[in-house]
């Protein structure tokens, strides 16, 4: 999906992930709508905006988690970045792209901020919590943006 | 024009600009103190995560006031049963106060705020802020409880509330006595791979028992906790250390999850406090102590001229 369809998935999204992530965020695996959010927006933008939204979410993540905020701010921003230039290095149109790129790409943000921002990460949060965190935020985000495209052409 | 999707020279430095400015702002933000961290984080979430945050507590306070409805029932009778208990007992002190001609003993005051607890994974699930009015103006740190017992402590303003740390915080300590006053320690968080935080019991000493299933209260000394705010009861003996102490497990009071609504101790400020009962009733502030204090002895251990106290002198409730 591209034009205004992807900017209402991802502010649904946002939005969701905020006014709703106490109901799952003490889940071991729930949902990284954030993350999820930053990425499809990254698809969307050229890598220094992308770097700017992931600057921005970091301080409202961290503000509302009561967390660490330049090394949040800095692990979102670098996160943006990073998925705008993947965007140009594997560009497809392939319907399994995004998909895909949001599993490895939650991933590795969840582990990053884990380590960076929450101090550090056991095993199983690397290898069972964020891979499923990060399976069902794409399952989220692509019912999200199927969702959409039924009522945006 | 740009060529399969390559952007122009120029847009590239421009990102590569922006980027470094990101970078350069996140490692600002890296090196703000806590405090003023904390003063971003409060800014940041009366402006744009208010609403967000104001639907959290519309939606917290739903669903606690069906789910407690009868546990606040039971407190309600429970705090009577204890009121009329005492009752007897505050009169008969206030009596005895009144014939030694003792002033009555300062306790402060409490204010209720609303907690907001930190996130896992991103933020730090063992700190809180409170919003509530007036928390500003109270003195650093201090304790916060509810009726069933020690929560943390608050450690400074954050915006027009303030922030603070639960008890599962790997810097809390709080000094605890037993409910009969036998034996006293510091209580401390213990967090087990896997499992929920609980207490540790630090420095009992060797020779005493403590049976499960007592209650630890907070002492009140330092003046960071109100005294006989329930800590904990502990659960069984967790080690000895060769002969010098003992360490017991110890199932706090209250959960951190469990808590919505908190009392913050107001402290009597230490500049107006006197100390009618140490020093007979005639409330002399702290900074007179040193006056009080008799001399030094003379350095060849000869004793002063006169011993004792002088005529009309403070003498502790515990030498007469």
């Amino acid at each position: 999906m591209r034009g205004p369809g992807r900017w209402i998935v991802i502010g649904m999204i946002l939005l969701v992930h905020f006014a709703l992530h106490p109901v799952w965020s003490g889940w071991p695996a729930g949902p990284d709508l954030l993350a999820g959010g930053l990425l499809l927006g990254s698809l969307g933008l050229r890598s220094s905006r992308a770097a700017a939204l992931g600057f921005v979410l970091g301080l409202l993540e961290a503000s509302m988690a009561l967390g660490p905020l330049g090394p949040t701010m800095l692990v979102l921003a670098i996160a943006g970045w990073v998925g705008a230039w993947l965007r140009d290095v594997f560009y497809s149109d392939s319907a399994r792209f995004m998909p895909a790129f949001l599993v490895v790409g939650v991933w590795a943000i969840e582990v990053l901020l884990g380590l960076v921002a929450g101090g550090g990460v056991s095993l199983a949060t690397v290898f069972v919590y964020a891979p499923l965190s990060a399976a069902f935020t794409a399952a989220v985000c692509w019912l999200a943006e199927r969702f959409v495209s039924f009522f945006v052409v | 024009m740009t060529y399969l999707g390559a952007p122009r020279p120029g847009r590239r430095r421009g990102d590569i600009a922006i980027a470094a400015i990101l970078v350069i702002l996140g490692g600002f933000a890296s090196s703000l103190s806590r405090e003023q961290q904390s003063q971003v984080e409060a800014f940041v979430r009366a402006t744009a995560l208010y609403p967000f945050l104001t639907l959290h507590r519309a939606s917290a306070e739903r669903t606690a006031v069906g789910r407690r409805l009868e546990e606040l029932q039971a407190e309600r009778d429970d705090l009577v049963e204890t009121l009329v208990r005492y009752r007897a007992l505050a009169e008969q002190s206030a009596d005895l106060r009144d014939i030694a001609d003792l002033a009555s003993p300062r306790i402060g005051e409490v204010r209720a705020a609303e907690v907001y607890p930190g996130r896992p994974r991103v933020g730090d699930p063992d700190v809180f802020v409170l919003r509530a009015p007036g928390l500003t103006d109270l003195i650093f740190p201090v304790g916060v409880f509810t009726g069933s017992g020690l929560v943390g402590v608050a450690r400074g303003p954050h915006g027009a509330g303030a922030r603070g740390d639960f008890w599962s915080h790997p810097d809390f300590r709080v000094s605890v006595v037993t409910e009969d006053g036998a034996v006293s320690g510091i209580a401390r968080p213990l967090r087990r791979d896997g499992e929920e935080p609980i207490l540790l019991l630090d420095g009992a000493p060797f020779q005493s028992d403590i049976a499960p299933g007592t209650r630890l209260l907070t002492t009140g000394i330092a003046g960071v906790y109100p005294p006989g705010i329930t800590v904990g009861t502990v659960r069984q003996l967790a080690e000895e250390e060769a002969g010098w102490m003992k360490r017991y497990y110890v199932e706090p009071a209250v959960r951190p999850a469990q808590t919505a609504l908190v009392l913050v101790w107001v402290r009597p400020r230490l500049d107006s406090l006197a100390l009618p009962d140490l020093l007979g009733g005639r409330g002399l502030p702290l900074d007179s102590l040193a006056a009080a204090r008799p001399p030094d002895p003379p350095a060849d251990g000869a004793k002063p001229a006169s011993e004792g106290p002088a005529p009309g002198a403070a003498v502790p409730d515990s030498a007469r």
